[in-house]
């Protein structure tokens, strides 16, 4: 039985948030890089901080977010999120919280 | 004691030997040359500025002399030493103070890491300190000589040093470095005050430098808390516009003019952080300095009957 595929923040790492008005910035500690991120990502990377959570999870978040429905698209919309903060090292998918999933994003 | 104390051949002398160590700011400069024409300058532009005493701690030794005995009749040039080590191309000899401003530029741009340096003027009324951020040619020297010669305080023209761990910018005034057409607009504004040599042919055009004003020089170790982040643009023709601009996009901007943001860290993301949630950012557009001047006195007034 293939393990559910949870999405957290990668292991060690800190974030440094600071909320405006007009938008949030988040500071990776390790790469030293700044993002700034919309409503939406700042939600979604706060929930995975706070705990490992699944597609259907976050889908859930981005549709309760952006006040729309939970449908293919919205669960389309969260995958390119998912892969964007993926790759500024945000977020890292795993294997049922565990190990770091082989498939980069794990959706499959 | 300043350097307007030593009688003239004193201070040539000590220029010439082992350098005079000038306090400027939190600085403290070790100065020489034995080129005649930038001592001129340094007596002239620099004589208000306090003489640090024998043993303290010298942070930058600078000095400007002319490398090539051979070149003194055809194409004078002038080179450069920060600690001993000879850094960047010669100079004209006819640009020495340019090329000594610019050293120490450099040096307060890419040594003082205790400090988040953020590439901006500075100025400051009423214990709150103005922030004119934006890269050369945005107008900041212009608008901050102006500012500097209409009631406010000159901390820089160059730099924010902003201490971490607090919302305090430190002053580290010098000459305000003015090109082209903003030589004459300053000499029409203060005709009386103090300007260095005219310089022609820079890597900047011609330049020429304001000299401090005494206040600024003065009370240099005063710092100020941060209140306004402003990002001008100079636009010929424009009539001024003050608008407001998000913290987010400030944070993002500023951090972008930052000498050594990414350098300090945490550290600077924290400290850019607190000033920006100190201050109001705005994006000024302008093309009239005294429209200009009297919408800051405007916004000091109206911070000064809020408080």
């Amino acid at each position: 039985m293939v393990a559910e595929t949870r999405f957290r923040v990668p292991r060690g790492l800190r974030l440094i948030w600071r909320d405006w008005a007009d938008g949030t910035i988040v500071y990776h500690c390790q790469s030293g890089d700044t993002h700034r991120l919309h409503e939406v990502a700042a939600r979604v990377v706060r929930a995975i901080e706070d705990a490992p959570r699944s597609l259907d999870e976050i889908a859930t978040l981005v549709a309760e977010a952006a006040a729309c429905s939970l449908n293919d698209e919205t669960r389309a919309q969260t995958r390119e999120l998912l892969r964007g903060l993926h790759a500024r090292g945000l977020v890292e998918p795993t294997e049922g919280g565990g190990e770091a999933a082989h498939d980069p994003l794990g959706l499959d | 004691m300043t350097l307007s104390d030593w009688t003239e051949q004193q201070a040539r002398a000590a220029l010439s030997g082992a350098g005079v160590p000038l306090r400027i700011g939190p600085f403290v400069a070790r100065v020489g040359t034995r080129v005649r024409e930038l001592q001129d300058a340094l007596l002239r532009l620099y004589r208000r500025y306090p003489v640090d005493g024998p043993g303290g701690i010298v942070d930058w030794h600078v000095r400007i002399e002319a490398p090539n005995p051979w070149r003194r009749f055809v194409g004078p040039q002038v080179a450069a030493y920060v600690d001993g080590r000879r850094r960047f191309a010669p100079f004209p000899r006819d640009q020495a103070f340019a090329m000594f401003e610019w050293l120490l530029n450099w040096c307060t741009f890419s040594r003082p890491h205790q400090y988040l340096i953020l590439h901006s003027a500075v100025v400051e009324r009423d214990g709150r300190a103005l922030v004119l951020c934006g890269r050369p040619g945005a107008g900041k020297s212009t608008l901050c000589a102006a500012l500097a010669l209409s009631g406010w305080r000159l901390f820089s023209d160059e730099v924010a040093l902003i201490r971490p761990g607090t919302r305090e910018i430190h002053a580290a005034p010098r000459p305000i470095s003015l090109k082209e057409g903003s030589i004459d607009v300053l000499r029409q504004l203060a005709p009386d005050h103090p300007m260095g040599p005219k310089m022609a042919g820079t890597r900047k055009g011609t330049v020429a430098h304001l000299e401090a004003p005494a206040d600024a020089i003065a009370r240099a170790e005063e710092p100020a808390e941060a209140r306004w982040i402003v990002f001008p643009r100079w636009k010929a023709g424009a009539s001024t516009t003050l608008t407001p601009l998000g913290r987010a996009r400030a944070f993002l901007e500023a951090a972008d003019n930052a000498f050594n943001y990414s350098l300090l860290g945490e550290v600077g993301f924290t400290s850019l952080a607190e000033v920006v949630d100190a201050s109001d950012a705005y994006v000024l557009e302008y093309s009239d300095l005294d429209d200009v001047l009297g919408r800051f006195d405007r916004l000091a007034s109206q911070e000064a009957v809020a408080s």
